[in-house]
């Protein structure tokens, strides 16, 4: 029964479910190394953890493959983002085509510059836009700050956080618009309307009937430096087109990509799941052992204890532990530690209760073989195939802990997970909106790698209990 | 052994798993400092009180605030703030099991009280309702399917609940609870989103009782397709077991009818084993609740729990975890009396 693991592999082959657990936990192993390898993981939690990096996106937007099931089209984000730019003194510019076609106008223009660095006067920055008939507006102007005593050239400006500016709500583009719309269309509306209807139906609307209609077409956006007499470069610069959709996940109720949420879910899942469940099996193993073989008073204050654990409602416990020593990952390991060995430890002693009276224990006492080393080379070789298979038998059960607590809002707020992410679904009334991009992914990611274990765990019980080989061949 | 020996022994045992919980609680609660805050926030609040009382006797400002600071002192030697928390133990035990732990920081009962014991014995009984009935529906059907199946071990039948059993316990019962809502209350509209009664609820007390058990057919549904699975599947196995017995093929081959066989030979064996199960669950089904009625904002314990954690109140924490064990063990000693009940063996 030991080590015969090409004979092992085999029944565990023969089984649908060892095949499709042994699969999908490849899939999980590689989609967790691709997010911890080819990934920045340092990037990518900035950009899940940053307010910066989705103050841009949309907010509870679905994701765009909506639009394959859909009826009415949902405008996709469009992001015209740029890298290292110069513009020199209003001879050069950076130029961004938008290739507009859609029924619906966007639900807000914003523009971000990152990292600027200018030699001179300090530039302004003008974002113009030249629309489909060729009318052309000013839509953003932004004033870089001068140097500050004793800076030195090149001067740097916008480098920890991009400058933002939401064009949709700019009152000098509504007054450019008003008089755009004044001289060419002769259509006389105020400011202030074309504030509240939005800047943007404005921007990339013409008036038709007494209403304005989203005009199709080749919208050219055009940044340039004003005023400057030396250099400007930019590192990083884009226009967002708001739209209804984003990406592949949609987005939550502050605008984070859910997709990169998601991502980070798997490693941080597993690791917790099976670190745990490492751990647990060890201790629960070893005390077990040390039980069951011992004997004595040993024995009965490890069954004492694991007795009085076992009968305990766990998780008030947990969340009561947790929440004294707070939410942190390593905390929450160790409370799962904690309380997790007493079963094992039970189901192992009575193993090994057994194991000792057999007959090759008993020779090899004869033989004057130590009780190390009984343990070590008689009895655990026997055990180590039950022991492997209750590692993945465990796991999914912290999986799924660490999501309840996850949801109870005990996670560790530096690490998404996928129960937080769905905490705050349900805290944000994702539910009563039904923002289903948001509410379902988590929770199938989550049973999907529970499952994953539980199938492995199915696979490899005809092997490490040939008793019940007979059942899956059935 | 007596019965009532017996069942004297499962309730001391069973009271030492209450206070030890206590007590391990109540020492992190002492050694993370949670407790000073708790007690300090008691003083204060007592402090407040007898400051508006004596206000209006005592109009020197200076001796007012005299009067309050001797107050204060008073109060935090009798609350033993003034020891270590290991020194005021004792104190603090007393305090938690008669749930003497002043004032919730946020939560309220229906009526307006903020004081934990009327919050948690409002919040009680809804919470035994949802859970008792969850538990008991399980087991009605998890007993029909499990015997329905073990007649005919090997089927496709079988096969599909022993792989369905180990699906569902991948399945988080709150996720359930969630997509259920999506379902059956967003798109379907078919049942409420949450709570007890609808609002305002209905005066007929009929009436207000059909509006209970619509908001609780979904929380109920969740918590019985989440444990079900197992049922069945241990229903069967132990059931499967007893039926290929000797004692049960003599009773067949004796021509005795099948429902009789069924009814006498072998429920009766497998009653006290399934039962064991009962027991075995339970500590789980009160877990799934807390997450369930927080889903479903049933206002029991479990939405209490939520909320407590949400409003970072420690005192309302510590309560909650006593009345979970509370009930936890009460629950328990239901079931062993039951177990003698139905296992004749215990009682000789």
């Amino acid at each position: 029964m030991s080590l015969r693991l090409g004979g092992g592999f085999k029944i565990y082959w023969s089984t649908w479910t060892g095949r499709a657990g042994l699969a999908l936990l490849i899939v999980l192993a590689i989609v967790s190394i691709y997010t911890l390898t080819v990934l920045p993981v340092a990037e990518i939690s900035r950009q899940w953890n940053d307010p910066q990096h989705w103050a841009d996106y949309p907010k509870s937007a679905p994701p765009t493959w909506v639009n394959l099931f859909s009826e009415r089209r949902l405008l996709e984000t469009i992001s015209l983002s740029f890298t290292g730019a110069r513009l020199s003194g209003g001879a050069k510019s950076q130029d961004l085509i938008l290739n507009y076609q859609a029924e619906t106008f966007p639900t807000y223009i914003s523009l971000s510059i990152e990292g600027l660095e200018y030699t001179g006067t300090p530039p302004v920055l003008v974002l113009s836009v030249v629309r489909p008939d060729g009318y052309s507006v000013e839509a953003a102007r932004i004033v870089v700050p001068p140097p500050r005593p004793g800076e030195n050239p090149p001067i740097t400006r916008y480098e920890q956080a991009p400058e933002r500016v939401l064009i949709s709500s700019s009152d000098d583009l509504a007054r450019n618009l008003a008089q755009l719309y004044a001289d060419k269309f002769d259509v006389l509306v105020s400011p202030t309307r074309v504030l509240q209807e939005g800047v943007q139906r404005y921007l990339m609307g013409v008036p038709r009937g007494g209403s304005i209609v989203p005009l199709d077409g080749v919208y050219r956006f055009t940044l340039t430096a004003l005023q400057s007499s030396g250099e400007t470069s930019i590192e990083r610069g884009r226009v967002l087109i708001g739209g209804e959709a984003y990406g592949l996940m949609g987005t939550d109720v502050i605008g984070r990509d859910l997709a990169i949420g998601l991502l980070l879910g798997f490693p941080i899942s597993l690791f917790i799941g099976v670190v745990t469940s490492v751990i647990v099996t060890g201790i629960g193993a070893a005390l077990g052992l040390v039980s069951g073989y011992m004997g004595g008073k040993v024995d009965n204050v490890i069954q004492r204890l694991a007795d009085f654990m076992n009968n305990i409602p766990l998780l008030p416990i947990l969340i009561f532990l947790v929440f004294s020593f707070g939410a942190k990952l390593w905390v929450i390991i160790l409370v799962f530690v904690a309380f997790g060995w007493p079963g094992l430890t039970i189901v192992t002693r009575s193993i090994i209760l057994q194991l000792r009276e057999s007959q090759f224990i008993e020779s090899a006492r004869a033989v004057g073989a130590s009780s190390l080393r009984i343990l070590a080379r008689h009895i655990f070789p026997h055990i180590a195939p039950f022991i492997i298979a209750q590692i993945i038998f465990f796991t999914p059960s912290f999986i799924l802990l660490e999501a309840a607590l996850s949801f109870l809002g005990l996670g560790d707020p530096s690490l998404p997970t996928w129960g937080q992410i769905l905490e705050l679904g349900f805290r944000s009334a994702a539910v009563y909106l039904g923002y289903w991009w948001w509410i379902l992914p988590p929770g199938l990611l989550i049973i999907i790698t529970s499952i994953t274990f539980v199938m492995i765990s199915l696979g490899l019980e005809p092997v490490i209990n040939p008793r019940v080989r007979g059942r899956f061949r059935a | 052994m007596g019965v009532y020996t017996r069942l004297a022994l499962k309730a001391l045992s069973l009271i030492i798993v209450l206070f030890g919980v206590l007590l391990f609680v109540v020492i992190i609660f002492g050694a993370t400092g949670l407790s000073d805050r708790v007690l300090s926030s008691i003083v204060n609040e007592e402090v407040r009180l007898y400051r508006q009382s004596v206000a209006s006797q005592i109009r020197d400002p200076e001796a007012l605030e005299a009067a309050v600071t001797k107050f204060r002192a008073e109060l935090v030697r009798s609350y033993g703030l003034d020891r270590p928390w290991y020194e005021r133990l004792p104190n603090m035990l007393l305090r938690v099991i008669l749930l003497d732990l002043g004032r919730a920081r946020l939560a309220q009962t229906f009526t307006g009280s903020n004081v934990i014991s009327d919050i948690i014995m409002e919040r009680l009984p809804n919470t035994v309702i949802l859970v008792s009935t969850a538990i008991a529906i399980n087991f009605l059907i998890g007993i029909f399917l499990g015997v329905r199946v073990a007649t005919k071990p090997g089927s496709r039948l079988d096969r599909a609940t022993s792989f369905l059993s180990a699906v569902s316990y991948a399945v988080p019962t709150w996720w359930l609870g969630i997509l259920f809502i999506l379902v059956f209350a967003f798109y379907l509209r078919l049942f409420p989103y949450g709570g007890l009664y609808s609002s305002p609820p209905p005066s007929d007390p009929l009436m207000r009782w059909l509006d209970i058990i619509w908001h609780a057919t979904l929380p109920i549904t969740v918590l019985v397709i989440v444990n079900v699975g197992l049922t069945i599947y241990v229903t069967r196995t132990i059931v499967l077991n007893i039926a290929q017995e000797d004692f049960v093929q003599v009773a067949r081959v004796k021509g005795l009818p099948e429902g009789l066989v069924n009814r006498r030979y072998v429920m009766r064996v497998a009653a006290p084993p399934i039962l064991t199960n009962i027991i075995l669950g339970l500590a789980g089904s009160i877990g799934g609740a807390i997450l369930t009625e927080t889903v479903f904002s049933w206002p029991g314990m479990g939405t209490l729990f939520f909320e407590a954690i949400v409003q970072s109140d420690e005192a309302l924490i510590l309560s909650l975890v006593y009345m979970f064990t509370l009930v936890y063990v009460v629950a328990r000693f239901v079931l062993e009396v039951l177990y003698m009940v139905v296992d004749p063996r215990v009682r000789i």
